[in-house]
């Protein structure tokens, strides 16, 4: 630091008596206070990593939302290629004069009153005459609840039964007599002639005259809509050769004749649809890299309480955390997979199954701690102890048990020592997986999530001097979550053995979404893996 | 026979991992600057409690920014700096200034003799505390930290020549009180 202008001052020893009274002066801070501070870093890291996790989630969720919606899309725009066509007037004009039951639900509005409209009022009187000699005979006839919906719908059902000049007539006029078609569409809806315009009314004049020549008093509009199907039946009629008219059960037998004579011809590619195998075997094994350390604060409970005061004890139960958390590392870690995929397309697939996975992972310390009443026999100053009975815990152990804070903790240095910690998880995933095809070779992409239930997870010290510890399903004692949740990611390449069976390499990413821990230790957990398997169609 | 120690961590080894966010390092660091900071943070506040309170704050700067530490100087200035500002920051939020400009405005006190005593650290952080708020912290960065009066008018966000008037009658108003004391200490000794 550059030297005070004070100090240029001659004669100012006011300055010179302050600042060699305050040269070298230094005040012990209390203990809390660099608690405090570790506290507050530890919130710090705590906000920052809650910010990175939020981050990392919220891109998980982002990829799965694409991956779904991609394939929901892909889905539909393959099912679109793949089906039937739909333009009614299009397929009728292969077929003229047959009404399928799909062509029923296919709504044409427009040609409905279009083809009153051209043609002469004479007709619509003619229109009249067959209603009832040609009633029984069609079905749609019969039905006379029909709504004004199904009134558009049997009008237009009337144009697709006419010959193809009708429909050629119809296409031509179609643009002209739109009027034509909305003042039909506002008798069927039962409006009054006050409300409907005057060009409108002389159409709908025509349409009111034609039915009141039918001299029907309990004949309603939409009745005579739904008939209006009924002038171009004889033409329909006259394919249904030998049509009895006797019986309803023979006629619908040569109905459906007629309709099955009409079938279209099938597709080029449904045979080889019928080909493709829905369901699959799965079974895959991936060893892996599982890093999933379960850090231990030096604020932990046995630090603060139970150590307290013991300035060398806690000193050394510090040295021990520290060594427990510099010293984690990976040990080998495996999943093995059994697993169904259904083929939604020739490029989507669902796969789920049960997924069995071993994480393990080793610490070396070179410390025992000692807990509850061997701690307390131990203790100095107690003269009745007897150390030969009792074995040290895991740290792991000490630090998250919750009854470790009320607990006296004592530590002592031994010789190295080796622990494994070994997760035993069985879980459901959950992905969808999307192939492209490049002959026998394939590339797979898949993403999903992962639910893992801890059915057992153990520590075992290498010594004797520290006893094993074990935890079960749900078990109460034990620090780790039951349920853990993760998303998983991989990229792989198939090969195609045979038309049944194929074998797959995947490099998978896992990542959790819930922490190993029960207590808000968020840590960041993650898997890398090569998943290598086999697949077997079993179904088509 | 020769007796191996473990070598001491470097400064620039506990920054780097300090800065990794170990914090057996941050420890490490704090343990070494705790001691003269919390003098420096004394000297400008009003207690024990609000110093410690400074030194706090101070701290927890040094390890979130400790990363821009560029070590262009010593990590001790670069700490002491901080708690420095701290410590501004803190009076400028806790503490109702009792001076105002216009009442440092007028004639400085004439400089008595020079004083040759010894006083103790305590007696000499007494006087400096019992400072109204503005004039402690200008006696300070003036007289102990060696900041020009031009660089306390911007940090204190005064003028030159209030700092210069602030500076003047603080170290009248302390000259003042060691003669007393040297006075009080006469008297002790001569009974």
């Amino acid at each position: 630091m550059k030297k005070s202008p004070a100090e240029n001052e001659q004669g100012h020893t006011t300055e010179d008596i302050f600042r060699k009274g305050f040269s070298d002066a230094e005040s012990a801070p209390p203990s809390r206070i660099w608690e405090n501070i570790d506290r507050e870093l530890e919130n710090q890291d705590l906000r920052r990593y809650r910010r990175q996790v939020f981050w990392y989630r919220s891109v998980a969720a982002a990829f799965l939302l694409m991956l779904i919606s991609g394939g929901i899309l892909l889905w539909q725009q393959d099912s679109t290629l793949e089906g039937p066509p739909q333009n009614g007037l299009a397929t009728l004009q292969n077929r003229p004069g047959v009404v399928s039951p799909e062509e029923e639900s296919v709504e044409v509005p427009a040609p409905a009153s279009v083809s009153e409209a051209t043609e002469a009022p004479a007709q619509g009187t003619s229109i009249s005459e067959p209603f009832s000699e040609s009633k029984p005979q069609n079905r749609n006839v019969s039905d006379a609840n029909l709504t004004p919906g199904k009134t558009l719908f049997a009008a237009s059902t009337k144009e697709r039964n006419a010959p193809e000049e009708s429909f050629a007539r119809v296409e031509r006029v179609a643009q002209q007599e739109v009027s034509a078609s909305a003042s039909a569409a506002l008798l069927t809806k039962g409006e009054t002639a006050e409300n409907v315009p005057p060009a409108e009314k002389e159409v709908s004049a025509e349409r009111s005259q034609a039915l009141r020549i039918g001299n029907e008093k309990q004949f309603s509009r939409s009745v005579a809509n739904s008939l209006a199907p009924v002038k171009a039946l004889p033409l329909a009629m006259d394919s249904l050769k030998g049509a009895p008219e006797k019986t309803i059960l023979l006629q619908k037998e040569t109905l459906s004749a007629a309709l099955a004579q009409n079938q279209p011809a099938p597709k080029s590619n449904e045979p080889k649809e019928a080909d493709v195998y829905k369901w699959s075997v799965t079974m895959a094994y991936s060893p892996q890299y599982a890093y999933a350390p379960v850090k231990i604060d030096t604020n932990a409970p046995p630090m603060q309480s139970a150590v307290a005061g013991q300035s060398q004890m806690s000193q050394q139960y510090h040295e021990a955390i520290e060594e427990y958390n510099n010293s984690y590392s990976p040990a080998y870690s495996y999943t093995a997979l059994v697993g169904a995929s259904y083929q939604l397309n020739d490029k989507w697939q669902l796969e789920t199954g049960i997924l069995y996975t071993q994480n393990e992972a080793m610490t070396t310390q070179s410390y025992v701690v000692y807990q509850g009443g061997y701690a307390q026999a131990y203790a100095p100053g107690n003269l009745n102890a007897d150390l030969s009975s009792g074995k040290s815990v895991p740290l792991v152990s000490s630090a998250f048990t919750r009854e470790a804070a009320a607990q006296p903790v004592l530590v002592n240095r031994t010789d190295k020592y080796d622990i494994r910690y070994r997760y035993q998880q069985v879980g459901v995933p959950l992905k969808l997986a999307y192939r492209v095809t490049m002959n026998k070779i394939y590339a797979l992409f898949s993403g999903g999530v992962n639910m893992n239930l801890l059915m057992q997870s153990s520590i075992t010290p290498e010594t004797e001097q520290v006893q094993a510890v074990k935890y079960g399903f749900k078990d109460d004692d034990s620090p780790y979550r039951s349920v853990q949740w993760a998303t998983t990611t991989s990229i792989g390449v198939g090969y195609d053995v045979t038309k049944k069976m194929s074998i797959l390499l995947a490099p998978e990413f896992t990542y959790s979404l819930t922490p190993l821990l029960r207590e808000s230790h968020e840590q960041e957990n993650y898997q890398l893996g090569v998943s290598i398997g086999g697949r077997w169609r079993l179904a088509k | 026979m020769k007796i191996f120690k473990p070598k001491d961590p470097t400064e620039a080894d506990l920054i780097k991992k300090a800065v990794a966010g170990k914090r057996d390092a941050q420890q490490q660091l704090y343990q070494r600057y705790a001691g003269k900071m919390l003098a420096v943070s004394k000297r400008y506040a009003r207690t024990d409690f609000e110093a410690e309170d400074i030194l706090q704050d101070s701290f927890v700067k040094v390890f979130l920014y400790l990363k821009n530490f560029k070590g262009e100087c010593p990590l001790e200035f670069w700490i002491k700096r901080i708690v420095i500002n701290t410590a501004l920051k803190h009076q400028r939020a806790n503490r109702h200034l009792m001076v105002t400009e216009q009442e440092e405005t007028g004639e400085e006190t004439a400089e008595p003799d020079s004083i040759d005593s010894q006083f103790a650290y305590e007696e000499l952080l007494e006087l400096v505390r019992a400072l109204p708020p503005r004039y402690q912290a200008v006696f300070n960065l003036y007289a102990i930290e060696g900041f020009s009066h031009k660089e306390i008018g911007e940090m204190l966000d005064i003028t030159e020549s209030t700092s210069k008037s602030q500076y003047s009658r603080a170290r009248a108003s302390l000259r003042q009180a060691l003669l007393r004391l040297k006075q009080q200490y006469h008297e002790k000794v001569t009974g």
